[in-house]
C-alpha cells in the first residue's frame, strides 16, 4: 500500500528464478524490459524522472510512476481511521507488535542472568523500548508507523517518494504535541511551497522534553544509503511489493542496517489465496482498497525473500542465524511470520507454525512480515 | 494528605462545570485573550451527531487576527507542564480508579502525565478515617474486582472494619400467599462479594495514588479543576479544556469519568438510549441485632410489586436498605420518623403483598395529610400472622439511623458508543443501572480494568493514546457486555414489578426455573461475582462482539451466536419445566 521509490546502482543480475518478479512493461513507460526484472536494468534518464531527484546522487532511479500516482491520489486519506487505509491503520499495532518480539526481545540481548536479579522483573518491551534506536521507516506514507515508532522514544526517519505524503506526515506530526517531531526540510535542498507554511504552525510545546525524534524526509532510500545513513532499525512496510526492483530494494535496505541491527518488511505472498484476498475480495469485491493497489506478479514469497537475503545480501556472514527459528535452513536468513485479518475480532493477528504444515502455509499465505538482524562482528 | 506537588485546594463548594452548549458561543473568549495565537482553532458546532469533519469547522489561523477574527476562538499556549497524555474529567469511584489502574501498569506510570480533575473539594474523601457513622452510598464490590484492587495495591489500604463480606444471597417474591419462590446463592469458598462504603473505596483509591502517582498524576479540585471550556485542538491531535482562572490544559484524550449527566458526552456528540423507572431507590442504614451465632453475612432482596427491597449487610448490627419503590411511597417514607420507618421496612420484608399494599395506602393517605404515621400506628395494622412460615426474611430492624435516610431516582442509560472524537467514556458517564442486581460501579470498574489494558498495549506499540483505532478494543470489550447486563437487569425489573395473570405465574415460576437452571443461574453468579472464573469467561466470549455500530459485517456473529444459544436453551428449560408441571397436575388429579 505504501510505496518507495528505487534507485538502481548496480547492474547485478545473479538472481536465482525463485526470487523474480514480474514487471508489466505498459505501465512503466521508463522500462523496456519484458524478461525477468531481476535480472534486468530499468533505466531511466534523469529527465524522465520525477523533479525531486534531479539533485539525487544517483543516477537511475525505477521510481513506478503509476504507483506514485496511485497514492498521490490517496494521500488526504491517511489518517482517516475508517477510510482507505482502515486495514492498515488495524494493521499498524500488529506490526509494531512484531518488530517489538524481534528488537526488544532478542534472546541476544538478554542480560546475563544473576542469581541477585532473578526476581526482578522483566521489564523489556514496556515504556519506551526504541529510546537510543535510530530507526528508518521506507515509504512512511502518511507516517503511521514512523509516528508509532516515534512515540517509543525511536530516532525516525521517514521517507517516502511521495511529496504529498511527506506533506501530509508532516501536517500530521506537527499538529501533535505528544510528538518528539523535529520540522526538517528534505536534504535535497528543496522544500516546497506546498510544504513550508506549516513549520510556522509548529506547536513547539512539549516536544523538547519528550524522548526520540521524528523528522520526515521526501528523499529515496538510495539518497540515504549513498549518504552512508546507518540505523538500528530499518522497517519498510508493505512496500516491496510496490517497487520496481525489489532486489536493489533489499540490497539497498540491508546495507542501512547498522551491525547488531534489525531489518524488518512486511509484504504480500505471491499465492492463490493472496491473489483471492488481495485483489479479488478486497480490491474487487469489498472495496476496502482501491482497485489497482496491488499487481499480483510483484508479490514476493517468503521463502523467496529468506533465500535472498542469504544468496544475495551476504548470507550468515552479514546476518544472524535465527535462534528461534522452528527448523534449521542451511540457505535461508531471517524469519518470517504471516499477519492475518481476523474479521471477528476486527484485528490483525501473528500468525506463525512449523514450516511445512497446513497453519504456517496458510498464515504465510497473504500478509507476512519478515525480520533479519545483522551480525554484530 | 498531599496528593501531589501540584494539588490546588478550592473552595468546599461543589461547582458544576458548563457543558459545551456554552461554550459554543463564538464571541466570548477573543476579546480577553490577547496573547499570541499561532493555532488553528477547531469549534465544535451545535450539531450533536456527524462525522469528525463536519462536526468541526475549521478556521485556518493566519498571523494577523484580521477581520474575521471574531469566528476563531483562541486558545492561547500551552505549556509543556500543562500538557498531559490522558486528562480524567471527575473523582468519584471510576475516575480514581482509572488514575490506580493507569499507575499499575509499568508502561503508562513512567511514560504518562495524569491530570485529574475535579470541580468539587476532595478533602472529605482525603481526611475520611472510618469512624464515623455508616455512609448511605453503599456498593458491592463482586469477587473479581476485589481481587483487582488486590492485584492494584488499593485493596490494603480499604479499612477492613468497613467492609462486609457477603457468603449467601437469598432473592424471593410472593406474588401469591402461598407460593415463595425463591433464589439461594449458597456459600461458597470465598466471599461472593464485599459491601463497601463509596467513601470507604475512594479514600483508598485517593492514597494509593498518594503512594505511586507524585510523579506522574497531578490533581487539581475545587474551582481550579472546574473545566469552562473544551475544545478540540488543530488538527485533532488534542483536547484543550479551559479551566477555573482562565488556565488551559490540554490533553492527548480526555475521560468523561463525570457521573449520568456527563458534560464529556454531550461535548462529543454522543447519544444514549436511556428511559427513566418511575421509580425512586430509598437509601438508609439498618440497626438490628445479630442475625446468627456467625455474624452477618447474608444479602437479601425481596421482589415487591413496586419494586424490589434489598437487605445488605454492613456489619454484625448494621445493614444497609435499598428500597426501590415509586417516586410517592419513597417520599412519603422519608417523611417518616425514623422508628416509624424501621417498622415499616420490618412490613416491607414480611408482610404479604395485599397487606403491604393496604399499609402503604394508609402511609399515603396520612403524608397527604400532614401527619405522617407514628410507630404504634403502624405496628396497629400490621396483622398478627404477618407472613407465611417458610419465607425468609432478614433480622428485625430495631431501629434506622435518621440522617442516613435519602432518596434517588432510577433510570436506565447506555451511551451509543464509548468512544468520542479524543474522549472516551468510562462507568456512569457511559452506563446507568437499576441497582436490583448491585453492578452499577462493578460496570464502572470493568470499564476501567479494559480501558487501562487497552492503554497499556497501546503504549507499548507506540499507540496514539487518543486515537480513534487504538481505542477501539475498549468499547469492543466493554459495550456488549454492560449491555447484557443492562438489558437482564431491566427485564428482571419489568417481569419481577408486573402483577398481571400470567407474566406474574411466569414469574413465580421464574424464580423457580432461575434457581434449577444451572446456566442462568451461573450467569447471575458470574454477574454477581461470586464465580471469578465464569466472570473472566463472560468476558472473554463478549470479546467476540456484539452488534454495535463500530463492528463491521461479520464481527457481531459470535454475539449474535451466544444470544441465540442462551434464548433457545432457555425457551427449552422453560417448556421443560411446563410440561413437568403439567405432568405433576395431572399425577395428582
Amino acid at each position: 500500500m505504501k510505496r518507495a521509490s528505487v534507485v538502481l546502482r548496480t547492474s547485478r543480475s545473479s538472481l536465482s528464478n525463485s526470487t523474480r518478479s514480474r514487471l508489466s512493461p505498459a505501465s512503466h513507460p521508463g522500462s523496456s524490459s519484458s524478461g525477468p526484472f531481476f535480472g534486468q536494468q530499468t533505466i531511466r534518464s534523469l529527465s524522465s524522472s520525477s523533479k525531486a531527484y534531479d539533485a539525487a546522487p544517483s543516477s537511475f532511479t525505477t521510481i513506478n510512476q503509476s504507483e506514485i500516482s496511485h497514492f498521490s491520489r490517496l494521500s488526504s486519506q491517511w489518517w482517516s481511521p475508517t477510510g482507505e487505509f482502515k486495514l492498515l491503520h488495524r494493521m499498524n499495532p500488529t506490526r509494531l507488535e512484531y518488530i517489538r518480539q524481534r528488537v526488544a526481545f532478542d534472546e541476544r540481548d538478554e542480560p546475563e542472568w544473576t542469581y541477585a536479579g532473578r526476581k526482578q522483573a522483566d521489564t523489556r518491551g514496556t515504556g519506551r523500548w526504541l529510546q537510543g534506536k535510530r530507526c528508518l521507516d521506507v515509504g512512511c506514507g502518511g507516517g503511521l508507523l514512523s509516528e508509532s515508532l516515534a512515540r517509543l522514544g525511536g530516532d525516525v526517519v521517514g521517507v517516502d517518494a511521495s511529496e504529498s505524503n511527506i506533506t501530509i506526515a508532516n501536517l500530521h506530526a506537527s499538529q501533535d504535541p505528544f510528538l518528539p517531531y523535529k520540522p526538517v526540510s528534505s536534504p535535497l535542498g528543496s522544500t516546497t511551497s506546498s510544504s513550508s507554511w506549516f513549520a510556522s504552525t509548529t506547536t513547539s510545546a512539549g516536544s523538547s522534553s519528550i524522548p526520540g525524534s521524528l523528522e520526515y524526509r521526501h528523499t529515496s532510500a538510495e539518497a540515504l544509503r549513498d549518504a552512508g545513513e546507518k540505523f538500528d532499525v530499518v522497517c519498510a512496510m508493505e512496500v516491496l511489493e510496490h517497487v520496481d526492483e525489489p532486489a536493489e530494494f533489499m540490497r539497498c535496505l540491508g546495507e542501512m542496517v547498522k551491525p547488531g541491527g534489525h531489518l524488518i518488511i512486511s509484504t504480500i505472498s505471491r499465492t492463490p489465496l493472496a491473489r483471492l484476498l488481495t485483489l479479488t475480495m478486497a480490491e474487487d469485491v469489498l472495496r476496502l482498497v482501491s482497485p489497482g493497489t496491488h499487481t499480483y506478479s510483484k508479490f514476493v514469497k517468503p521463502s523467496e525473500l529468506r533465500r535472498f537475503v542469504y544468496s544475495d545480501m551476504g548470507g550468515f556472514d552479514t546476518w544472524e542465524p535465527e535462534l528461534n527459528a522452528a527448523d534449521v535452513r542451511k540457505d535461508e536468513v531471517g524469519e518470517t511470520k504471516g499477519i492475518v485479518y481476523d474479521p471477528l475480532g476486527g484485528v490483525w493477528r501473528l500468525w506463525g507454525g512449523a514450516v511445512g504444515t497446513i497453519s504456517r502455509g496458510l498464515g504465510e499465505g497473504c500478509n507476512y512480515m519478515f525480520g533479519a538482524r545483522k551480525r554484530v562482528g | 494528605m498531599r496528593i501531589s506537588t501540584r494539588t490546588i485546594r478550592g473552595n468546599t463548594t461543589r461547582l458544576l462545570y458548563q457543558s459545551c452548549e456554552r461554550s459554543v458561543l463564538p464571541n466570548t473568549s477573543l476579546a480577553s485573550t490577547s496573547r499570541s495565537t499561532n493555532h488553528l482553532v477547531l469549534t465544535p458546532t451545535t450539531t450533536p451527531r456527524s462525522d469528525f469533519p463536519s462536526r468541526f469547522s475549521t478556521r485556518h489561523h493566519s498571523t494577523s487576527n484580521s477581520s474575521s477574527a471574531h469566528e476563531i476562538i483562541t486558545i492561547p499556549d500551552i505549556s509543556t507542564k500543562d500538557t498531559y497524555d490522558i486528562i480524567i474529567i471527575g473523582a468519584a469511584n471510576a475516575g480514581l480508579a482509572l488514575t490506580c489502574a493507569l499507575l499499575d501498569k509499568p508502561s503508562l506510570r513512567d511514560t504518562t502525565r495524569v491530570l485529574l480533575l475535579d470541580g468539587g473539594s476532595l478533602d472529605r474523601v482525603r481526611s475520611w478515617d472510618g469512624t464515623g457513622e455508616w455512609e448511605n452510598r453503599v456498593s458491592s464490590l463482586t469477587a473479581e474486582n476485589v481481587q483487582w484492587l488486590r492485584d492494584i495495591g488499593v485493596w490494603k489500604y480499604i479499612i477492613q472494619g468497613r467492609t462486609c463480606p457477603v457468603q449467601e444471597m437469598i432473592v424471593w417474591a410472593n406474588p401469591t400467599p402461598n407460593a415463595t419462590p425463591t433464589l439461594h446463592f449458597p456459600p461458597l469458598d470465598h466471599p461472593m462479594a464485599h459491601m463497601t462504603e463509596n467513601m470507604n473505596l475512594q479514600q483508598a483509591l485517593f492514597r494509593r495514588i498518594d503512594e505511586l502517582g507524585s510523579k506522574t498524576v497531578d490533581v487539581r479540585e475545587g474551582p481550579a479543576g472546574r473545566v469552562g471550556e473544551m475544545r478540540l485542538g488543530e488538527g485533532g491531535r488534542w483536547v484543550g479544556l479551559k479551566l477555573g482562572g482562565d488556565q488551559w490544559v490540554r490533553g492527548s484524550v480526555v475521560v468523561g469519568a463525570d457521573g449520568p449527566n456527563s458534560p464529556v458526552r454531550k461535548f462529543s456528540g454522543i447519544d444514549s438510549y436511556a428511559h427513566g423507572y418511575d421509580t425512586h431507590a430509598l437509601v438508609a442504614t439498618l440497626q438490628h441485632a445479630p442475625p446468627s451465632l456467625y455474624g452477618n453475612h447474608t444479602a437479601m432482596q425481596r421482589f415487591l410489586p413496586t419494586g424490589p427491597l434489598a437487605f445488605l449487610p454492613l456489619s454484625p448490627t448494621a445493614s444497609t436498605l435499598v428500597w426501590s419503590t415509586r417516586p410517592a411511597h419513597a417520599a412519603a417514607y422519608k417523611r417518616l420518623a425514623a422508628d416509624t420507618l424501621a417498622e415499616v421496612v420490618n412490613a416491607g420484608f414480611t408482610l404479604q403483598e395485599d397487606t403491604l399494599a393496604r399499609l402503604n395506602e394508609q402511609i399515603l393517605r396520612a403524608d397527604e395529610a400532614g401527619l405522617p404515621l407514628a410507630r404504634e400506628q403502624v405496628i396497629s395494622m400490621m396483622p398478627l400472622e404477618q407472613s407465611t412460615g417458610d419465607s425468609p426474611s432478614p433480622p428485625p430492624i430495631t431501629g434506622i439511623h435518621g440522617p442516613s435516610v435519602a432518596s434517588f431516582p432510577l433510570r436506565l442509560s447506555h451511551a451509543d458508543s464509548y468512544l468520542g472524537t479524543r474522549t472516551v467514556l468510562v462507568g456512569d458517564a457511559a452506563h446507568t443501572v437499576h441497582p436490583l442486581a448491585g453492578q452499577g460501579l462493578n460496570m464502572g470498574l470493568a470499564d476501567v480494568r479494559s480501558l487501562s489494558n487497552t492503554w497499556d498495549r497501546a503504549r507499548r506499540l507506540g499507540g496514539d493514546l487518543g486515537g480513534a483505532t487504538d481505542l477501539l478494543p475498549y468499547p469492543r470489550e466493554r459495550w456488549p457486555a454492560n449491555q447484557l447486563l443492562l438489558s437482564t437487569t431491566d427485564a428482571l425489573h419489568h417481569v419481577f414489578r408486573n402483577r398481571a395473570g400470567p407474566i406474574n405465574w411466569a414469574r413465580g415460576m421464574g424464580l423457580e426455573v432461575i434457581n434449577e437452571l444451572g446456566p442462568i443461574k451461573k450467569l447471575l453468579m458470574g454477574g454477581a461475582g461470586a464465580d471469578v472464573g465464569a466472570g473472566a469467561g463472560a468476558e472473554k466470549a463478549a470479546k467476540g462482539g456484539w452488534p454495535m455500530a463500530a463492528a463491521s459485517g461479520l464481527e457481531g456473529w459470535l454475539g449474535f451466536k451466544g444470544a441465540v444459544g442462551l434464548a433457545a436453551g432457555m425457551a427449552g428449560e422453560v417448556a421443560k419445566t411446563g410440561l413437568r408441571k403439567a405432568a405433576d397436575a395431572l399425577e395428582r388429579r
